[in-house]
């Protein structure tokens, strides 16, 4: 049970793991190395599973990049994760890839 | 941060679900109208399936959602109780727990144990039948989807229920897979990362519930949920499933229009009229859920025991100073001291019927397995005694019963050959008896055979070649090691294990195990047991300068010596009392106390344990006295005769007698020196 966050390259970030409140404060952790950069790119593709907590975190850093005028991408959704993005209605938050290649 | 609280309470209340569904499914047999138990079944599974869902177990939900539906066919008639039903559900619960267990441990079930289940199941639908099934299926959905409704449901959740382990998300996932989830929405503002407590709830939520679900199971779904979020579930008027209107008579009365504001402070219900509350259910009762620590509790008395000592310190010395009205204080303190006394004792007595109830299913399981016909009868299952006590009891008790099946009843044809009813019954009764607990297992099978058992032990070597025994003697040989009777060996027992660990058990609690045996009429094993509490009402004498306490409960009387006696003073052992030999002790020459130096007339106290009784002679009777237990330090332990002290009023220390000693030590004084007198 554990989160990892690696740094693939200059604004491009890979969370892997478990992205709920056992790891709530690590993942508050992580998402504010990852917004301090203005335009970010996060790769949720090897998250094993996901809460509300996990949700809320990712929102809430979406909402801090956007209110500096920056932005978070966050792309290739696992499938625990767009389930849960869809169940909370929130599935527009994902970027598709061409949006994230954009950037 | 109680993350597992809430958790902790489903796992809990699954607990006590399953308990229930134990009892139901034992009872279901025995009951000429089942309805009743039927619905609690249903209900237990229910519940259980619910909030497994909540909580995102799915594999429970998942099993105990087939469960479910073998119940509702039987509530719904479509299915008649059958032993074979009954014992497929019980194995179905024992899956149940097993699994709620892997849960707990936070671990999905292996390969292995989830074919178990599917082989449950499997036998649950052929025991259904053919179209049983269908039905149960159909039913299950408890309305059809013609009664589909859209709900409309605004949740505000309360900013702290993260914290408490409550995921929203598997609720909603639950949600769904009961209905649809339509245009979910967020609602809320984040603060800055830097401010942001990613295990606060930030978050409303906001959808549409279409569902065939009744009004109150959407909102039983949100039970856990409710003390710390603002539910609002409201019926969507303008589209109905599947067309049907509001207003219109719906099968379900709560599917009116209702609507329920459910807040913190409770249910506030409006539109509707008339909405039935919630059924009542197998809810946690304060009482069974409060768990304390057994140190603390130990502690507890530990105190209330000092308490006992320093109000009759204060009575003492009350009485001395003859102040009216703080004697009268004192008695008011007193009275109140006592019943602390006993409201703190009596949080640790606990009723045995738990302990018995679970043989039910023990005495069901092995009859089978062994072919036999077997009834379990429970008496004095009301009767308590110490936690400590019934946690330690179990296993003695089911090398008893089990004992009792395998070797004690005999086969249907066997007993009907001995003109015997087929069934045979197994018979668990429990009393207090002078201060102790009486545990008794009983069977009305083959009884032991006395020549067999002493030839056993003959051959085994612990009993001599020549050596003669009483009856009683000889069954009691059943208790030692390495000797059984039973001719053939099962799983079950007969390998000469068993009895002696039971009474070795036994005497760790000192306690005490007796048989009692009729060939071809049955045995009956007794367990005594001390009420190993820390508080006694013992009763004081003086004996010389010195105090004893006797505890009271193994008072009979008090006689005083008669002068035609007085002639008997130091040789004889025992008195005549009225037509009964009854042995007697000098504490006097016991203890080696002073002679007295005033020449008084003594008494006897008259004692009884176990079925036995001896006198105790004393110098004065000083009444009553409440005492708190102290153990006796490592210098004194093994001193024969007592079993602990306690510190008087005055200061002054004063011994408990351990009665069951003392007696057999008169009893065997007597025997000796009538023997003697015989040999004159």
């Amino acid at each position: 049970m554990s989160l990892h966050c690696t740094k693939t390259s200059q604004g491009r970030f890979a969370l892997s793991g478990e992205l709920d409140i056992y790891n709530a404060n690590e993942a508050k952790a992580a998402m504010r190395d990852i917004v301090s950069n203005r335009d970010a790119e996060v790769d949720l593709s090897q998250i094993t599973d996901i809460d509300f907590v996990g949700i809320q975190v990712l929102l809430a850093a979406k909402h801090e990049a956007e209110s500096n005028d920056g932005a978070l991408h966050l792309s290739e959704p696992s499938p625990v994760v767009s389930d849960a993005l869809e169940l909370l209605g929130v599935e527009a938050v994902v970027s598709t890839p061409q949006e994230a290649s954009e950037s | 941060m109680n993350l597992d609280e809430a958790r902790k309470t489903y796992f809990l209340e699954a607990d006590e679900l399953l308990g229930e569904m134990e009892h139901g499914l034992l009872d279901l047999e025995q009951q000429e109208d089942p309805r009743e138990q039927i619905n609690s079944l249903f209900r237990a599974a229910h519940t259980i399936k619910g909030n497994s869902g909540v909580f995102g177990f799915d594999h429970v939900g998942r099993f105990t959602h087939r469960v479910e539906s073998v119940l509702d066919a039987l509530r719904n008639g479509h299915l008649q109780v059958t032993s074979a039903l009954v014992g497929e559900l019980l194995r179905a619960r024992d899956h149940t727990a097993e699994l709620v267990a892997l849960a707990a441990e936070g671990r999905d079930p292996d390969a292995d144990t989830l074919a178990r289940g599917e082989a449950i199941t499997a036998q649950l639908d052929d025991l259904a039948g053919g179209s049983a099934p269908v039905a149960a299926t159909a039913a299950c959905a408890e309305v059809d989807t013609a009664s589909e409704r859209r709900w409309h449901i605004e949740w505000n959740i309360g900013p702290d229920m993260l914290g408490h382990g409550l995921d929203p998300l598997s609720l909603l996932r639950y949600l769904r897979s009961n209905g649809r989830i339509e245009s979910p929405q967020l609602i809320g503002t984040f603060p800055t990362l830097s401010e942001f407590n990613p295990e606060k709830c930030y978050q409303s939520i906001r959808f549409d519930y279409v569902t065939t679900l009744s009004a109150q199971a959407v909102r039983e779904a949100f039970e856990f949920f409710l003390d710390e979020s603002e539910l609002v579930i409201s019926p969507d008027e303008s589209v109905a499933g599947a067309g049907v209107a509001d207003g219109e008579a719906t099968p379900d009365a709560t599917l009116g229009s209702v609507m329920m504001e459910i807040t913190t402070e409770g249910v506030v219900e409006r539109g509707g009229t008339e909405v039935p509350k919630d059924k009542p259910r197998a809810r946690l009762s304060p009482a069974t859920a409060i768990r304390v620590d057994a140190a603390k509790l130990d502690q507890l008395i530990n105190l209330v025991g000092e308490l006992v000592i320093a109000g009759a310190t204060s009575h003492l010395l009350a009485t001395q100073l003859g102040n009216e009205q703080l004697i009268e204080a004192n008695s008011a303190m007193t009275r109140l001291v006592e019943d602390i006394r006993d409201s703190a004792l009596n949080l640790r007595m606990v009723q045995i019927a738990e302990t018995f109830a679970r043989f039910q299913r023990v005495v069901r399981d092995i009859s089978q397995e062994l072919g036999k016909e077997i009834d379990l009868s429970i008496a004095g299952g009301e009767t308590e005694l110490d936690k400590t006590v019934v946690e330690k009891i179990g296993d003695p008790l089911m090398h008893l019963v089990r004992n009792a099946m395998d070797h004690g009843i005999e086969s249907p044809e066997k007993r009907q050959a001995a003109g015997k009813p087929r069934k045979g019954t197994v018979a668990l009764n429990a009393f207090h008896d002078s201060g102790s607990i009486v545990i008794q297992v009983a069977d009305d099978g083959g009884g032991i055979d006395p020549d067999k058992l002493l030839a056993k032990a003959r051959d085994a070597g612990i009993v001599g070649p020549t050596q003669t025994l009483t009856h009683q003697e000889i069954l009691r040989l059943a208790f030692e090691p390495g000797i059984s009777t039973a001719g053939k060996v099962t799983n079950l027992s007969g390998r000469g294990v068993g009895l002696d660990v039971v009474k070795r058990n036994i005497e760790a609690l000192r306690g005490t195990v007796d048989v009692d045996s009729e060939k071809d009429k049955g045995t009956c094993v007794s367990i005594r047991l001390p009420l190993t509490l820390a508080i006694i009402d013992g009763f004081r004498v003086g004996v010389a300068n010195s105090s004893y306490v006797i505890p009271l409960d193994t008072v009979i009387e008090c006689i005083e010596i008669e002068e035609r006696n007085e002639a008997k003073r130091g040789q004889a052992h025992y008195i005549n009392l009225r037509g009964e030999v009854l042995p007697f002790l000098r504490l006097r020459e016991l203890f080696q106390e002073a002679e007295s130096s005033r020449e008084r007339r003594e008494n006897i106290v008259v004692v009884s344990y176990a079925g036995q009784k001896a006198g105790l002679v004393v110098d004065e009777l000083l009444g009553e006295y409440q005492t708190v237990i102290k153990p006796l330090g490592r210098l004194f332990r093994g001193v024969h005769g007592l079993s602990g002290a306690t510190i008087l009023g005055s200061g002054d220390v004063a011994v408990i007698l351990d009665v069951p000693q003392l007696i057999q030590t008169a009893t065997q004084a007597a025997a000796n020196s009538q023997r003697r007198v015989v040999a004159m």
